[in-house]
C-alpha cells in the first residue's frame, strides 16, 4: 500500500532528518538562562513568535492528494 | 601597588559599599568573576593567609569579616575561566570541589548577615548563591568523572532553600525595603536547581510556601523574575498534564521575551536558548489543545522543526503512519526533551483527522460502517485489526473527539450532526 503514498509524503514531510546543531546545543545545556537586565518594557519585547500559530487548520480544505485517494478507495465496493 | 596594598584597596571598597548600602557594588565585590577576582586570586596566594585574614578583620566588623574572608579563601582555590557578564554559567579551574564546599559555608554565613539587613542586600544574595550553584555543578561533574560521590549541588539546594526562607519570611522590614522582593529570583534559582537534580517534586513545597507567604503580587516583581518563574511553573504543569495551565504560563513567558539585550546583536545565545526552551514545551502543549505552529515558526527554530515538524504534518493530514514512524524514530530525542508522553498523546489527533476524512468522504453520513475506518487505516499504512479500530473509535468517543456511539451489532459508527467538534472545544 505504501506505493500509493510517496507523492503525498514528499510533499508534506519537512525536509529535515538530520539532527540540527541547535538541538545538539540544547542537549549540552538546557538550562533557562538569566537575563542580563531585570526590567524591560513591552516595546522591548519580541512578539513575533506568539503570532506564528494556526488554530483554524481543522477547517481547512482537505482536498489533498491523500483525501482524493481515500475517497477513491473507500467508494470501491467492499470485497468480501 | 604591592600585594598588601591590593588587598587593602579591595577591603576599602568592600567597606565603603557596606557603609553606603550599595548592593550592586558589594555584589560585584563578592562575585567569583568580579573585577577584583583575577588579581586577588594571584595576590592572596603569595601573601600569608594569616596576614590577609587580620587585614580583613581590621577593616570590617565581625559578621562581614567572616563572609569576606570566606570569599577570599574561595578565590584562592579557584580561578574563573571566562568572565560572563550575562546568562551562561561560569567555568572555573583549580580546586573546584574544595571551593564548592567552602562557598557553601560562605553563603550560609552570609545568610546570617542577610537576615539582619533589607532589600539593598539582594544583589549580594543573588551573586553568592549563583556562584554556589555554578561551583557545585562543576564540582559534581568533576567528582562524577572520578567515580566519586557527588553531592555538592544537593547541599547547595538546601542552602538556597534557606535563602528563600530569609526572603519570604521577612516580617519586619518596611514593605518597600522588604527582603520579600528577592523571593521570585531565589525561587527561580532553586527551581532551576531542582530541575537539574530531577527533584521537581520539591518545587511543590516551595510553591506552597509562596502562596502562604503574603507576598506582593507577582506582576510587581521585575519582569525577568516573572518570566522565568512562569516558565518553570509552566513546565511543572506540563509534567502534571495540566495543559491549560501550562499553556497560560508558557504563553506568558513567550510573550514577554525581550527582543534582544540592548547592545547585543544578533540574538544573543541565552535569549535564543530561553525561547527554544519555552517553545519546546509550548508546541506540544498547544498541539494537544488543538493549536498548531505555523511552518514559519518551525523554520525559525530548526530544533523544533526536527522534533515536532512531522507530528504537526501528521495531525494536519491524518497521516497516522507518519505519526507512528516519527514517534519511533524520535523517541529518544523526545524523552530527552521531556515531551515524549505528550506527543504520544497527540496521536489521537492524527487518528481523529483520518477518521474525520472518512466521514467527509461519506459526505457527513450519520452511519458509517466500521470497516471503512479500518480500510482508511490500512490505506494510511497502519494495518489494524477490526478490534483495534473499534477500540480507537471508542477511545475517541470517550475523549470527546468524536460525538456518537458504536453499534457493535451492526458494526456501524453512528454519529450526530457535528461529530468532530473543534479540538479547542474538547475539554482536557
Amino acid at each position: 500500500m505504501s506505493s500509493q503514498q510517496p507523492q503525498q509524503q514528499q510533499q508534506q514531510q519537512p525536509a529535515q532528518q538530520e539532527k540540527p546543531a541547535q538541538l545538539a546545543e540544547l542537549e549540552e545545556d538546557d538550562e533557562f538562562e538569566d537575563f542580563a537586565v531585570e526590567n524591560w518594557t513591552e516595546a522591548d519585547e519580541d512578539h513575533e513568535d506568539a503570532t506564528l500559530w494556526d488554530d483554524n487548520w481543522d477547517d481547512e480544505d482537505v482536498n489533498d492528494e491523500f483525501t482524493r485517494h481515500l475517497r477513491a478507495e473507500l467508494m470501491k465496493p467492499v470485497q468480501q | 601597588m604591592n600585594n598588601q596594598e591590593t588587598v587593602q584597596a579591595y577591603l576599602s571598597r568592600v567597606s565603603a559599599a557596606i557603609g553606603a548600602g550599595n548592593g550592586p557594588e558589594l555584589a560585584s565585590l563578592l562575585r567569583l568573576d568580579g573585577p577584583h577576582s583575577a588579581e586577588l586570586h594571584q595576590v592572596t596566594r603569595m601573601v600569608k593567609a594569616g596576614v590577609v585574614e587580620s587585614s580583613v578583620r581590621r577593616n570590617l566588623d565581625e559578621t562581614w569579616s567572616d563572609v569576606v574572608w570566606g570569599h577570599i579563601r574561595v578565590l584562592r582555590l579557584v580561578k574563573t575561566l571566562s568572565h560572563t557578564s550575562r546568562g551562561g554559567r561560569e567555568r572555573f579551574e583549580g580546586e573546584i570541589a574544595a571551593a564548592a564546599e567552602l562557598q557553601n559555608t560562605v553563603v550560609q554565613t552570609f545568610h546570617q548577615v542577610f537576615s539582619t539587613h533589607t532589600r539593598w542586600c539582594l544583589p549580594v544574595l543573588y551573586a553568592v548563591n549563583g556562584d554556589l550553584r555554578s561551583l557545585s555543578i562543576e564540582a559534581d561533574a568533576l567528582l562524577r568523572s572520578r567515580g566519586e560521590k557527588a553531592g555538592n549541588l544537593e547541599e547547595a539546594a538546601r542552602t538556597m532553600n534557606k535563602a528563600f526562607s530569609y526572603c519570604v519570611t521577612d516580617r519586619f522590614s518596611p514593605p518597600d525595603k522588604s527582603r520579600k522582593w528577592g523571593t521570585y529570583h531565589v525561587v527561580n534559582l532553586l527551581f532551576k536547581t531542582y530541575f537539574r537534580l530531577t527533584q521537581t517534586n520539591l518545587c511543590s513545597s516551595v510553591l506552597r510556601s509562596l502562596s502562604a507567604g503574603d507576598l506582593p503580587a507577582l506582576e510587581r516583581f521585575p519582569i525577568a523574575d516573572q518570566l522565568t518563574f512562569k516558565f518553570h511553573v509552566g513546565v511543572l504543569a506540563f509534567y502534571n498534564e495540566q495543559y491549560t495551565k501550562a499553556e497560560q504560563d508558557l504563553s506568558f513567558a513567550l510573550q514577554h521575551c525581550p527582543r534582544n539585550d540592548a547592545e547585543e546583536s544578533p540574538l544573543s545565545h541565552g535569549l535564543q536558548i530561553n525561547k527554544l526552551l519555552i517553545l519546546n514545551f509550548l508546541v506540544p502543549t498547544r498541539m494537544i489543545l488543538g493549536v498548531l505552529p505555523r511552518p514559519e515558526l518551525l523554520q525559525k527554530y530548526p530544533a523544533l522543526e526536527y522534533l515536532y515538524g512531522y507530528f504537526v504534518t501528521a495531525i494536519r493530514t491524518g497521516d497516522i503512519r507518519l505519526f507512528d514512524e516519527s514517534l519511533q524514530r524520535l523517541q529518544r530525542d523526545l524523552i530527552e526533551r521531556g515531551t515524549y508522553l505528550t506527543v504520544e498523546r497527540a496521536r489521537a489527533l492524527a487518528a481523529r483527522m483520518l477518521f474525520k476524512k472518512v466521514w467527509l468522504v461519506h459526505d457527513g453520513s450519520s452511519r458509517i460502517p466500521m470497516q471503512q475506518f479500518q480500510r482508511a487505516m490500512h490505506l494510511a499504512g497502519s494495518d489494524s485489526s477490526m478490534d483495534s479500530v473499534a477500540c480507537m473509535l471508542a477511545n475517541m468517543i470517550d475523549k470527546g473527539y468524536l460525538k456518537g456511539y458504536l453499534s457493535h451489532e451492526k458494526q456501524m459508527v453512528v454519529t450526530g450532526k457535528e461529530p468532530f467538534p473543534n479540538i479547542k472545544a474538547v475539554p482536557m
